[in-house]
């Protein structure tokens, strides 16, 4: 019986350890992404694909679905930083297509 | 003395690359166009799609026998002509009492460095006497700048760009023009100019020359009126990228630059467009 308890105990200890490991990872991917979007919105680039993902992504974390909710955050990140290399590349090279 | 001759020349090839001179940018801007479709008449670009799709224009005929924008013309001259209560009215802000002055915007005020457009000036002239602001997209503003236009149909856009300053914004606003954006990577120019008459989806894509002239419009998708900036809105959100705000600098300057490429053509809003 003390046993069975001291199980119980220790797998609740180890389920709320994870858990919180899990949300340390999600916060950090999700702070990650949404400097990313507001890097490229700072020089109004941000697609409008971005913040519904990040949306989803914290969806996600708060039912517990910590990968998806990772994933999201990632996929949302790399969109921050494609629009902001969009942004550099195209103040270099816009006049490439002007009719001259 | 060679060194310095090359660093100059260099310097005046840089300078010639990159100053922008909006006159023979807009010659080249018709040219392209009437080099592209060598049967469409300049004047005719005022008709936007239409202009270069046969079929539809034939249809488009059949709804200006009946416009769907004539209701927004009645209501925009209903508000024209409401005093505010201060009884004041719109007339009191606008040259030649606000009738037939739509060929002139947006202008550049070079005391408040800005480009000032026909909607901006509209809700700058309720905010000086004290009434709010209208919201910038669709509804009453479109129905007074619809009135607006209509007493200027007819008359030549002459948009000008009096200083450096008005230069900077005219070079601003064909910068965003000519930029790719979004996640689908298109810039303005990417659909009405390179893929201007092309089909996308079910529908064909118009010349950017003419664009402005037209503005604002009853839109069957839209199902009522909205000003162009709202169709900024709309092509900035195509492209999924997040629009900026109508009436933004950003906006204001996009539509400076695609006006004055309209220079030399009439005042035909309100429209209907699909």
């Amino acid at each position: 019986m003390l046993n069975r308890s001291i199980c119980t105990a220790v797998l609740l200890v180890l389920s709320a350890v994870a858990t919180a490991g899990d949300n340390a990872g999600f916060e950090a991917a999700y702070n990650a992404a949404e400097a990313a979007r507001k890097k490229a919105a700072d020089v109004e680039y941000e697609w409008n694909t971005t913040a519904p993902l990040l949306q989803k992504a914290q969806d996600a974390a708060a039912a517990g679905d910590y990968d998806k909710a990772i994933t999201l955050a990632g996929e949302a990140k790399k969109q921050g930083e494609l629009a902001y290399a969009q942004s550099r590349y195209e103040a270099k090279h816009w006049r490439d297509s002007e009719i001259r | 003395m060679v060194r310095i001759l090359i660093t100059a020349m260099s310097v005046l090839l840089f300078a010639s690359s990159t100053v922008a001179d909006p006159e023979s940018d807009r010659k080249a801007f018709v040219n392209y166009f009437n080099k592209r479709f060598p049967n469409v008449a300049t004047e005719s670009y005022v008709n936007g799609i239409y202009a270069l799709d046969k079929d539809a224009y034939e249809q488009w005929l059949d709804i200006e026998e009946f416009p769907p924008y004539e209701i927004a013309i009645e209501e925009g001259e209903q508000l024209f002509n409401t005093r505010f209560a201060n009884g004041k009215g719109y007339a009191d802000c606008f040259d030649k009492g606000g009738l037939g002055i739509r060929q002139n915007y947006p202008y550049f005020d070079s005391a408040r460095k800005q480009v000032v457009t026909l909607e901006l000036a509209i809700n700058e002239c309720r905010e000086k006497h004290g009434e709010k602001p209208l919201g910038y997209k669709k509804g009453a503003i479109a129905s007074l700048s619809a009135y607006m236009a209509s007493t200027s149909r007819g008359n030549i856009f002459n948009i000008t760009i009096p200083d450096k300053p008005a230069l900077a914004a005219y070079e601003e606003g064909k910068q965003y023009f000519y930029s790719k954006r979004g996640q689908l990577n298109f810039s303005c120019a990417d659909c009405h100019v390179s893929n201007a008459s092309m089909q996308i989806r079910a529908d064909k894509l118009s010349a950017a020359l003419g664009h402005p002239t037209h503005f604002p419009v009853y839109r069957s998708k839209w199902g009522e009126m909205g000003t162009l900036h709202r169709r900024f809105d709309g092509c900035n959100k195509q492209v999924r990228a997040n629009p900026q705000p109508a009436q933004g600098e950003a906006y204001r300057n996009l539509e400076y630059f695609l006006t004055y490429m309209s220079n030399g053509l009439e005042v035909n809003g309100p429209g209907a467009r699909k």
